[in-house]
């Protein structure tokens, strides 16, 4: 179970890491390239496990009778609002630099 | 081309793994939902340090990210809306579940018990299209940033404050972060108030 004060804790830690290391001008490029590798291996690796979370749970429920229509269902619901609200988002913000 | 194409590769081929994993292998999943769950800390302290040492910029777009959040935020209920209307019409459910799984943005947490209560066979598609629409943001937004720029942060609906932050900042840059926090804070306040009205449509 996430525990939203720990995420935020984090979150809020990490800033005030970021600040002050900005203060003290101890950021260098060198930082700068271990930082980038690390938030990729924590991105990659959070892709890693959500898709193992996903592909567990659509497997608990595809032996049912209904899976085809849950299958469906499942693509469409995951697919389309996000698709349509990016292509609204294009209108909205007109284009693909924002307003 | 070639640049970008090699760092779709790694998101998508990870996200590919996993599913395939999910799907076919048995695992211990409370363990495998812990470790994501840890990999989120250590990911929102890194982006954390990123935002922090980037400040100063984050401060000077704050009034454009803010003005984006908020079209975003728009975008994403008016694209969720659609969608349920859609779906709704195209495999014949109930215009009020499909509208509350459509809505969901993502947060599967929310949406998957809380339609459980009235019905457990929607409750489960509610859970997981909205686990795989967060998952599916975690590995294909870097293909639609490259595609539709900033308005590719509307896929990431609820989980753009925490879940999808990072790769948000990761390949749209630390300048779109406010706009990327401000659509999730949204979201995150309004979904828990909307949802008991959508569930009572008929």
């Amino acid at each position: 179970m996430i525990s939203d004060i720990i995420l935020y804790s984090f979150l809020i830690l990490g800033i005030a890491l970021g600040i002050l290391m900005n203060i003290s001008k101890k950021f260098g490029k060198k930082s700068s390239k271990v930082l980038n590798m690390l938030v990729m291996i924590s991105i990659l690796d959070l892709i890693f496990f959500m898709a193992i979370t996903a592909g567990e749970f659509i497997s608990r429920y595809l032996s049912g009778g209904e899976s085809l229509s849950l299958i469906y269902s499942i693509i469409l619901y995951s697919f389309l609002p996000g698709i349509i609200g990016v292509l609204i988002a294009l209108i909205l913000l007109g284009g693909k630099n924002g307003k | 081309m070639e640049n970008r194409f090699k760092e779709f590769i790694p998101p998508l081929s990870v996200f590919a793994i996993g599913l395939l994993i999910g799907l076919f292998i048995k695992l211990p999943m409370n363990y495998v939902e812990d470790i994501a769950i840890y990999w989120l800390y250590i990911l929102l302290g890194l982006i954390g340090v990123v935002v922090g040492i980037s400040a100063r910029d984050i401060l000077k777009t704050a009034i454009k990210g803010i003005k984006n959040g908020i079209l975003l935020t728009i975008s994403v209920f008016i694209g969720d809306i659609i969608s349920g209307f859609i779906i709704s019409f195209i495999l014949k459910q109930s215009l009020n579940y499909a509208l509350s799984i459509s809505i969901g943005s993502g947060w599967y947490s929310l949406i998957g018990p809380f339609i459980s209560i009235y019905n457990p066979y929607y409750g489960v598609i509610g859970f997981v299209s909205n686990l795989l629409r967060e998952a599916y943001t975690l590995s294909l937004f870097p293909v639609f940033y490259s595609i539709f720029g900033i308005p590719s942060i509307a896929m990431g609906g609820a989980t753009t404050m925490d879940t999808s932050l990072g790769i948000i900042i990761k390949y749209s840059g630390v300048k779109n972060s406010s706009s990327a926090l401000i659509q999730g804070l949204i979201i995150t306040i309004i979904l828990p108030f909307i949802l008991p009205f959508l569930i009572t449509i008929r």
